[in-house]
This record gives structure tokens, sequence and C-alpha cells, in this order.
């Protein structure tokens, strides 16, 4: 089969780019090894939250960003440029109209509460989580459920100055309950009565009721608003411990948004083989034991994430790119990969693709290598994505032009 | 606070709690210290193999003799803690038939039982072993769990009157003329200090010995040495394997529950307290177990440790190997004119009972009791605990699992908790499998906080308490780290460096 | 095979919990431990030689789904079903299950006998029967048989071509859903194509289900020589049915090593994709009539373990007329087999559940899927017209000729 355009990698970074591409009416195939991050950490989505010039709160996204290119030219925000990094989250932001949408507070970063009692600064925050703003101000109970082992009320509670408790469950006492599970029984009204009830009976003078995030993974607007109107106070979610029921909400609006508009989507089958001349890359393979299938497109654009996605894989000595063995920059040897301590700056994390300001793929001499391959996405080298708190944005940023860059070439 | 005892033991590892209980059964009112937690030491950091005596037949067949004897003993007694595997000694085309030819005779002397197996024998036995070797020989190695092994002496101590303090460090010794009057200790979480009594001493502080002695004025001749261990994230091998050649670095692989532990290094140290695996010793590892069992080189690592061998000084110079892994009991009356002070150091793990019996004996005899030993006939308590790793898969899906990697289950913890007065999270994580999985904690030991929390059990502040834990962690995986293990710590940070911004 | 020791592939699980993500048992039932603890969790704990203690591992549905989003790669539902044969192996098979699993037998008994058994489903005895003593839901209704066979149709149907194309119709449109098999032939026809049928059995996926490798083996090595005997006369091999069509393509060389398997897979494709790859080269029939209908498409789980994407949604939008949506969800629940069985009766309906409120958000009036299975239960959950793609798209192109649509 061909298409227009070959993207492998299907974490936020390759949706936004077949997102990009599908719209621009080109013909777009979609491969995953498997799910990208998304449906693991992604609750919010982070741009830039280190503490800018004036604090996290106070300094404008687009100022901050700004200075953070001036003075990082080669971050991969460097080679978008904040206009265009803009322009991409508000086409992410399209795909969520209300009343499920992802906001900034006054174009800044906001703190969230997080699951062990400290506050994340995130930059586009769902509807669900919005209110866990105020958990500062507003008198808050926070709830955990009996046999849900990844959230605990008590311990935060703690740690926030306020109230918590955990709600036995009428169903499967003893044994353990799932995120999914959870979320799959809030889209139930029996059970969101059933916990309205419960949450009723806890309540004192609180405004603001905090859940892990897991109101629902098709509807939680609805499931929230029905919770409110049952215990008669504000209710937010606090992000959890992977899966992330709000990650795969992003997921599956992608999906569902892509099939119909008629991206190919290949989830589960990694790539095994490309075919390169010269400097173009002229197909991929899919090995599906005991078959090979293979693909052609005009472009190609790599967006496999880093080391969890497979993007990037370290043997004993060094670091690869496994599918187009694209030359990862990477200074040092293993000894200097990490820190002596867990919270150290580990090096690794810089390491990554180097790419032209279009993002094509180049040597250490900066010649690019492929012409029709693009790469997006934290596989780039030159960022901190944990420390900077940019993941998300990174994700959104680089594959939204990617796939800019792509249908120019 | 003002303690007496009869005996005071300082040294929680197998050697004093296995004295504690010799004493306890005996009807002589104990007291033991330990600075840390029970198998702080080298009790808690070797590679759980459960000695058939094979491993000294050659070079030390006294120590062999006590290996086998003391095997055939704690089979009885302590059921739950041994996994009878059978180990196998692989010879390979390198190292020939002779040193083969020599160990089977040896073992023979020392009463070890030893049967050859032909290549294909020992391969339809573990297909994991290269099919290059010449011959494997087996013999009764099998697995100990040693945190199971100290904690059972420790609690049938206390049934029978043994007393114990954790983490209480000696600070100082009072002597007087020629004996130790009182020894102060000192409470190291919560401050507490003691001045303890006691007609007699007994320094079971193992590579701490000297240290110990050096309190008294007093020195003995030993020689610290590191050894070095790497776990495999699944069993290789049902079977001890050793290498059947003379001692050396990466000679044998033990599996130990869900793992397989291989081992191991031996590097001369000055200093008991900080040391770490080198990169270089796990290549020497990798290189030399790969030899054995090929699969490890691709195979998935999920921690390093080290541990260290305190093991007391001969004459002759040369590889600590050569030193005697057999034990040393000092009376320091007769040889330093302390009569009241007495040190049990080196020996193995298989060995602490006997150890135990002869520092009781030597004990007794100086007290001038007659109170004879119990301890090789009257077995442990816990037989009945879940132990096989069958009991655990069966409970999946039956109750919430805490950790999901070594399938632990939220009541069993609870258990723990509620036996002790724990709250130091590393001594909980001693007496479950907590954290000793694929993922090293990364996600039970969040949840295990939180339950502290919620009965109240918590001290201190929950997130300082696993950052340290993180660390502590990180200590463990830093060596290990390429292929899958670099996959689960951008895991590990996403979650504890990007979602909870710690 | 059963025994791979050290099983390396668990090792590179980084418990990262995708899978449990999108696991539609553990979502439904604390029962199910959920694939990152039931696979290459439990694989650790897993010595060969220790007797299977793992109940609860027959309660994998068996939907490939976590070996699909794994980003590691991590082959769980193997692990799953090489332990749950182990645990049935040992345990034994309850008659039904071998039942079940041999229900083509019936249709081997001729069509006389479909209105005495379909007679014989619906008898309230025979109900209780089946239910009490066998173990199969009375909830369930147990499938009708058709008069006449698919391939007693097809030997009184001459078909022209050009190009000579093998097809592997499967048990369930030989006895149940003949319909299909037609819709399949014409459209073939209306193509250029002379469709053959190949000597075939059942395709042995509903043994392997079950942990029965050597019921399966058995098929498998029946059905190979003749695939392959078909594929050395020069044609290709379709498939309508993804379930028999995964099993055929993969399982055979995979799991169960079948000389000649490699070959046949290569060979063999389905029948969308097969469509498709005639759209891409130019030669797809599409003089497509309007069709009106709002229809709701479901990917069968075997269809994306293909890994072909979803080749009949994007041929059947070339249907004027007819707006088709993809139906956002996970797994039917049926599970070949496992949602006839009465202690799998519940969590087959909970975990179809899901999909019918992904259906009714759709509000469509008819719903097309691949798969025989999936047919079944979504009839059984939401009473709609539920029929293969194939059978739309033959109306498509050949409206008025055969009008006979229904179940």
């Amino acid at each position: 089969m061909h298409y227009d355009l070959i993207i492998i990698g299907m974490g936020l970074s390759g949706l936004m780019a077949a997102k990009t591409a599908v719209e621009a009416g080109k013909k777009v195939l979609i491969i995953g090894k498997g799910l990208g991050c998304l449906t693991l950490f992604s609750n919010t989505i982070d741009v830039l939250g280190i503490p800018l010039l004036a604090g996290p709160e106070t300094t404008r996204l687009r100022d901050g960003l700004s200075q953070w290119i001036y003075d990082h030219p080669e971050h991969p925000y460097g080679k978008v440029g904040v206009e265009k990094i803009e322009e991409a989250l508000s086409s992410f932001n399209s795909l969520f109209p209300p009343p499920y949408t992802f906001q900034s507070r006054n174009e800044t970063n906001s703190l969230i509460p997080t699951g062990v009692g400290t506050f994340r600064p995130t930059y586009l925050i769902p509807s669900t989580m919005m209110r866990g703003i105020a958990l500062k101000e507003k008198k808050t109970l926070l709830i955990g459920f009996k046999g849900y082992k990844d959230f605990y009320s008590q311990r935060l509670a703690d740690s926030f100055e306020c109230r918590g408790a955990t709600l036995s469950l009428p169903e499967s006492p003893s044994t353990e309950i799932t995120a999914t599970a959870l979320a799959r029984w809030m889209e139930q009204p029996s059970f969101r009565e059933f916990i309205g009830t419960e949450v009723k009976k806890q309540i004192r003078d609180e405004e603001l009721i905090g859940v892990p995030a897991v109101l629902g993974v098709n509807d939680p607007m609805g499931v929230r608003k029905d919770l409110e109107k049952k215990i008669g106070a504000s209710v937010f979610e606090i992000p959890i411990l992977p899966p992330s029921i709000p990650g795969m909400r992003i997921f599956n609006r992608f999906k569902e948004r892509l099939i119909r508009r008629g991206v190919t989507f290949l989830i589960g089958h990694p790539v095994s083989k490309v075919t390169l001349n010269e400097k173009r890359c002229e197909g991929i393979e899919i090995a599906h034991p005991p078959v090979t299938t293979s693909y052609s497109a005009d472009h190609y654009i790599l967006a496999t994430g880093r080391f969890m996605g497979g993007g990037l894989e370290a043997d004993r000595e060094r670091i690869l790119e496994p599918i187009f063995n694209l030359p990862v920059f990477q200074p040092g040897s293993q000894e200097d990969w990490f820190g002596r301590f867990f919270f150290d700056k580990h090096p690794i994390h810089r390491m990554g693709i180097l790419t032209d300001s279009s993002l094509h793929p180049i040597d250490e001499r900066g010649k690019p290598i492929l012409e029709n391959v693009w790469v997006a996405g934290t596989i780039l080298a030159g960022h901190h994505y944990l420390d900077e708190k940019s993941r998300e944005g990174i994700e959104i940023a680089t594959g939204y032009w990617s796939a800019k860059k792509a249908m120019e070439g | 606070m003002k303690l007496q005892t009869e005996i005071l033991i300082i040294g929680g590892g197998a050697t004093g709690a296995g004295i504690l209980r010799d004493l306890s059964l005996r009807g002589i009112p104990s007291l033991l210290i330990e600075k840390g937690d029970f198998l702080s030491g080298a009790s808690g950091r070797n590679h759980g193999l459960f000695h058939s005596g094979g491993r000294y037949v050659v070079s030390d067949p006294e120590a062999a003799r006590e290996c086998i004897a003391e095997n055939r003993i704690l089979r009885k007694i302590a059921p739950h803690c041994i996994e009878e595997t059978d180990g196998f000694f692989v010879s390979l085309p390198e190292d020939g038939p002779d040193f083969r030819d020599r160990f089977i005779q040896a073992c023979k002397d020392a009463n070890v039982p030893a049967h050859l197996l032909s290549r294909d024998e020992a391969l339809s036995l573990e297909p994991g072993l290269t099919p290059t070797l010449l011959s494997a020989v087996k013999v009764p190695d099998g697995a100990i769990d040693p945190f199971e092994l100290v904690l059972s002496n420790a609690k049938d101590a206390e049934t029978y009157g043994g007393k114990f303090l954790l983490h209480t460090g000696v600070t100082s010794l009072l002597m007087e003329e020629n004996k130790v009057k009182t020894v102060l200790a000192k409470d190291l979480l919560h401050g507490e200090e003691y001045q303890i009594e006691a007609s007699h001493i007994i320094n079971a502080t193992g590579a701490w010995a000297d240290e110990f002695l050096k309190l008294a004025g007093l020195r003995v001749a030993m020689a610290l040495s590191k050894g070095s261990m790497l776990i495999t994230n699944q069993r290789l091998t049902h079977r001890v394997i050793n290498r059947c050649r003379p001692p050396s670095d990466g000679d044998i692989i033990v599996p130990n529950h869900t793992v397989s532990i291989l081992g191991t290094t031996s590097v001369r140290l000055e200093d008991a307290e900080n040391f770490e695996v080198t990169p270089q010793e796990v290549s020497r590892l990798i290189r030399e177990t790969s030899r054995m069992i090929p699969a490890i080189e691709e195979a998935r690592f999920i921690r390093a440790y080290a541990g260290i061998r305190p093991l007391f000084q001969s004459e002759e110079k040369g590889d600590d190997r050569a030193i005697s892994r057999g034990f040393v009991l000092i009376d320091h009356g007769k040889k330093d004119g302390i009569k009241n002070l007495i040190t049990i150091t080196g020996g193995k793990l298989v060995t602490y009972r006997l150890m135990a019996e002869k520092t009781s004996d030597l004990l007794c005899q100086k007290m001038g009791i007659h109170a004879p030993c119990s301890t090789h006939l009257k077995p442990l308590p816990g037989a009945g605990k879940l132990s096989g790793l069958k009991d655990r898969l069966k409970t999946l899906g039956k109750s919430e699992t805490l950790c999901d990697c070594e399938l632990v289950r939220k009541e069993e913890v609870e258990e723990v908790l509620k036996e002790g007065k724990l709250k130091n999270l590393q001594d909980i994580l001693h007496r479950t499998r907590l954290a000793k999985g694929t993922c090293q904690g990364g996600f039970c030991v969040y949840r295990l906080l939180g339950i502290l929390n919620e009965s109240g059990l918590a001290e201190g502040d929950s997130n300082n308490i696993l950052k340290g834990f993180l660390e502590e962690r990180w200590k463990g995986i830093r060596p290990i780290l390429w292929g899958s293990a670099v996959k689960e710590e951008e895991l590990m940070e996403g979650i504890y460096k990007g979602l909870f911004n710690l | 095979m059963h025994n791979s020791w050290p099983k390396t592939n668990s090792d590179v699980c980084i418990r990262c919990a995708t899978c449990m993500a999108v696991c539609p048992v553990s979502r439904v039932t604390p029962l199910f431990p959920g694939p990152k603890h039931a696979g290459p969790g439990a694989e650790r704990f897993r010595k060969p030689g220790d007797p299977s203690v793992d109940k609860w591992i027959d309660l994998c549905i068996g939907c490939h789904l976590c070996d699909l989003v794994c980003p590691s790669g991590v082959s769980i539902s193997e692990m799953n079903l090489i332990a749950k044969a182990k645990y049935l192996d040992e345990k034994g098979r309850p008659f039904r299950d071998w039942l079940l699993t041999h229900s083509y037998l019936f249709g081997q008994l001729g069509s006389f006998s479909s209105s005495v058994l379909n007679r014989l489903f619906q008898n309230g005895v025979v109900k209780w029967f089946v239910e009490s003593i066998l173990g199969i839901d009375r909830r369930r209704e147990l499938p009708a048989y058709q008069s006449s066979t698919f391939r007693q149709w097809f030997k009184s149907h001459p078909s022209k071509g050009q190009r000579k194309i093998a097809y592997f119709y499967g048990c369930y449109i030989n006895t149940n859903e003949v319909e299909v098999g037609k819709a399949t032939v014409q459209v073939l026809e209306a193509n250029g194509f002379e469709v053959f049928l190949p000597p075939q059995e059942c395709c042995g996926i509903p043994m392997l289900g079950n942990g029965d490798f050597n019921g399966a083996r058995k098929m498998a090595l029946k059905n190979v020589p003749s695939l392959l005997q078909a594929i050395q006369s020069g044609s290709d091999i379709i498939f309508s049915s993804t379930s028999c069509g995964h099993m055929i393509k993969h399982e055979y060389s995979h799991l169960l090593n079948i000389p000649g398997s490699e070959e046949v897979a290569k060979h063999t494709f389905d029948l969308f994709e097969y469509l498709r790859n005639l759209l891409e080269s130019g030669n797809l029939n599409s003089r497509f009539k309007k069709l009106p209908i709002k229809a709701a498409y479901f990917a069968p789980c075997h269809l994306r373990s293909l890994g072909i994407g979803l080749p009949a949604l994007e041929i059947l939008r070339l249907i004027p007329g007819l707006q088709i949506d993809n139906i956002e969800a996970d797994c039917c629940g049926l599970g070949g087999t496992f949602g006839f069985k009465k202690e799998k009766y519940e969590i087959s309906q909970e975990i179809g559940k899901d999909l019918k409120e992904a259906i009714d958000r759709l509000t469509p009036e008819i719903v097309l899927t691949d798969c025989e299975g999936c047919r079944m239960q979504i009839r059984h959950l939401t009473g709609l017209k539920v029929l293969h793609p194939i059978q739309i798209l033959r109306d498509a192109l050949l409206q008025g000729i055969d009008k006979e649509v229904g179940r």
C-alpha cells in the first residue's frame, strides 16, 4: 500500500502529526509498536513548567517560552518557534470541544495536586482537574476507594492539610479494583448514586471533593456533573499512577477522529525494516510472522518516543535508534548516562536524535541524512522533558510541525 | 535506661540470632542488640546458597564437613526456609576433567553425596546449560531464605524469653579491671540511651568484629572481602549451578524464589561501611556466569548488590578465597585477659547453628552450668508459611495484591505490621517480599506508605521516606542500567519526577 | 515450545500497565488479575514441573488486545494460552468444552438434521440439560443451523471468471450463515474471479482457544496440505472470517509449527484486504449503487491482530449514501466459545455492555462486523440486524440480484 505519509509511533507526537496531515487531505498510515506513553502519564498538557522568570504561576507561557527559546536555541521548541507552538496547541485543543476541554488559567502554568501530596506545574488542564488548583484555598475532602490500591486519600490529606476518607464499595469488598474497573463503574448511574450517598455521609463543610482520576473514559464531565448534583459540592480529579484514564480519553479521541477522517491505524505491529535509497526512505516493512507486509509513502515521520516506547534502545555500550539507525547524540559512555542519585538530572535524558530546523535528522556535522524523513516527539535531542515539565508540549509542537514540514517537502 | 541481662549478644545476623535462640532454649536470659535491622550485614547480603559443602571440599575440607552436617540438620528444623533444589558442579571444556575427579574424591572424603552426570543427563535436567559442557556433578545444594531463617530464630528465641533491641548500636564499653562492666548503647532511630550490664558479652558483629573489639582496646586479624552479586528478573535454572574449578569470580548461579542470583566477586576492602558494585565487576560476573548459562548474556537484571565476607585472617597471604570459611571462636579471657568477652566470627550462613551451639557451649562452660543444646532437634516456627512460588500464584485474583511483581498480598503486609512495632520502611521490606521483583518497589512502596499512613503507623514525612527509598533502590539499579532496565527507569522517573513532581 | 526455558520474553515487560488499560476482562471482573499479572507477572512464578494452580488463567478471553498495546512487545496472550493449556491438560476438560469446540461436527450430520437440531436447542428440557449438565448458559441462544449448507449451494452454482481464487469459508458460514458465503462469492465474481472451494475442515481455533493444542493441530494438519495445493495451482486464498483467517495465517505456524503453514500464510488474505489491494491497483469493481443506510462497523479482535488496519471500513466508505462509523469499543465479549460457558456468561455480557453502549451512541440501523462470533454477540446484545460487511458490499454492487439479506 502507498500513502502520502507514514508515521511511525502512536504517542501524542505521532497522533498530532497524523491529525495535521489528514486535515490537510493527506492519506496517512500511523503505525505503533504498542500504545504510546499517553495512556501511562498524560493527564494534563505540560508545556514548560520550570520556574520561569517570575515563578511558574505568574509568567505568561508565551513570554516564558520566548525567553526559553532565546536561552536554548537547540531545544526542540527552538526549531518550532513560539507562534507555531501556540498553533499546535490550539490544533490539539480543537479535538476537545466543551464540555471536556483543556485550558490554561490566564495563559500561565498552574499548580495541580498530585497523588503524593505535592503540587506540579502544568499548562493545559482538563476540565475535570481544573478545580484542584483551588485545593489550597478551599476546604477539601479527598476520597479514596477500598481495594483501589493506587490512591491513598488519608496520606494526601495529611500533606494537603485537609480531610480524607476511604469508601468501601458495594461490590467485591475483599478483592482489588483496578482504575479501569472504577472508571467503568463511574459511568453507571447506580454506582454514582451509591458514591454520592457515601460521600455525602462523609462531607462536613467542604466545598471541594478530590477523587482519583477515574471519572469514566467516555463522558467524564457527565459523570462529574451527576456526582456533583448528588453530593452537592464541586468534584475534581487527581492524576494517578499508570494506567492513566485521562490519557486514555486523549488517545480514544484522537483515534476516533482520525479513523473517521480515514487515517489507517496499525497498533501492535513494529516496523521490522526500512528500505533506503541514498538519502530517501522508499518503504517500510512490518513483520507479523510468518508474513511481512510492505508499505510505502512519499514522506515519513519518526515519532517513536524514547526508551519506553522503543524509539531508543540502550545496550551495554551505547544508545541506538533501531528503525532508521539514525545517529544518536550521546556524549560519554554507559557510566556517564546516569548520575549517582536517582533525583540527579541524568545526562541520558538529553541524548536523542539531532535535527535541523525543519526536523530532518542530521549527522554530527549537521548534514541532513534522509530527505523525506522527519523526526518528532521526545526522541529528539536537546531537551529534558521531566525537569522542564515539557513532555506533551514537545510532542504536540513537534508532531504538528513535522507534519507541516513534511507536507511542504 | 539501665538494662540487665545474663548474656548480651552484639549483632543481629544469623550468628547472633542463632545464639539468642540457643541460649533462650537453654534457659539463659539473653539480650541481643543490633545497630540496624536483623540481617543488615553479610547474613542478608549473600547469594542465598544452601551449601552442601561442595564449594569447599577441595580447598577447605573441614568447612565442607561442617556444611554438610548442618545442611542435614537444617533440612529438618527449617524446611520453610529451604528450597531443596540440588546443585550442579559444571565442567566446561577449559576446566578439564582433572579438577572434577579431584572434586568427586574430595566430596567422598568429606561425606558430601556427589553423583557424576553426563553432558546429556545434565542438559536434559537443565536445558539452559551450555551445550558445550563436559559433565556435571550433582550435590545436595539448595537455596535458603536468610530472612526467613533469622526471623524464625528471633521469633523462637522471643518465645523462650530472649529479648532483642533493633536499631540500637554500641557507643562505648566501660571496662573494669579484667572485664567489660557496662555496655553503653543508643537507639539510633529515637535517641534513647542504654547502660547495659551483662555477665557475659558476645561479639557477633561479623565484619564489624574488629571495630567492636577496638572499643575494648583489643584487635582481631580480619580480612574484609567484598562479594558482588547480580539478580536476574527470572529464575534461570531449577538447580544451583556451580563451576567445577578452583573458586573464582562468577562461578555460581543460585535460584531463589522468582529470581536467580549470580555470584560472586572477591575484592579486598578496608572499610565495612562504604562499598558499591563496580561496572567491572558487573561485566566480569556476566562474562563468567554466561559461560555456564549462555542466556545470561541477554538476561534482564533487576539489581546488583554486594556483601562483605568477614574472614578470619590466617598466616598465608593470597586470594581471600584461600582463607578458611570455617568459623573462629575466641575466648578473650584466655587470649587477652578480658574474661567476660567472646568473639564469634567467620563461618557460613549454613553453619550459623553450629556456631551458635559452640558459642553457647563455651559460655555454659565458663558459667559452670550444664544446659545441653537443643537447636539441632527443635524445629523453627513458621513451617506452615506461604513460601512456594505456586502458593503465591494461587492467591492471585483472590485478594488485594500490593506488590504486583512478587505477588505480595496486602493481608500479608498487614500481618507483619501487626506483629511488631515496625516503623522503619526497610524493616518492613526485609520481612516481606515487597520490592524484590522486577520493578524493585517502584509501585508497591508508594502503596505501602499509603497503608502505613492509613493505619497510623507512618513516622515522619512520607515523601522523604519515599525519596530515601528511591535513592536506596537506585544504588542497586544504577550498575545494571541497559536494555529493558533503562525502559523501566524511564517509567519510574516518569512517575516520581513527572507525575508526582517529587 | 510449551516449555521453552528460560523464558526471556517476559523479561522485557517493564510493568508499565498499558495492558491493564485495555484488558476487557479485568475491567469487568476482579476474578481475572489482568494481563500484567496473569502474563509476564505470573510467568516468573511458573516453574516447569510445578502443578498448575492458576485457575483464573481460563478467564483470559484471548482477544490479543494486551499484545497489541504492549510497548515492549510481550506476547501476553500467548503466555496465557500456554498456561491455560497446561492447566486444562492437568485438570481435564469438561465434555462441554469438547462439544463447543467440535460444533462443526453437527454441520457434518447433514442438512436434514438442521431442523431437528434447531428444534432441539429451543426445547426447554434440552436447555435445562444443556445448562445444568453441560454448563452451557441457557440465556445464550445456540446458533441456528440452516436447511442447506453453503457447500451445497455452491455445488449448484457455476462460478466463472478470468482468475481462480480459493475461498476458506469456515464452519459457521457453511452451516449457519450461508448468506455471507454467497455474498463473498458474488462480490469476487463481480471482480472477475472464479471462486473454488478447496477441501477444508474447521480451522481449529475453537480448540486452540480452549487450550487444546493437539485438537487444533489435527485440524491444521488437514487444512494445510489442501490449501497448499490450491496455492500451487496458482491461486490465492481468501477468508471472510477473521478468526479462521488469523488462525490460518499466524497461529498455524507460530503456535502450532505446521509444516507448509508459512507458505500458506503468504498467500492467504482477508477478503477486504484483498479487495483493498484490488482498489490500490485500480482493479476493484466499484460501480456501487447508492445505499442510504446508517451503519456502524465493529473491528473484531482477530482482525486487529491481523495488522491490516480496517480494510472493510475503507472499502465500505466508497459506497455512496452509506453512512458508516467505526464503533469505538474493545471486544464483544463472546470470545469464541468463552461466552457460551455458564461460569463465564456474566463476564461475557458485562464486556458486551461496553460495546452495546458504544453502539447505542452511534444509533445505527445495522451493524457490520467480519467475525461470526461478534455478529452473534451483537445480535444477542442489541437485537439489531448484524451483517458481514461483504453482504452490504454485495448489495451495493448487485442490488436486486439477491435481496435475501438476513441473519
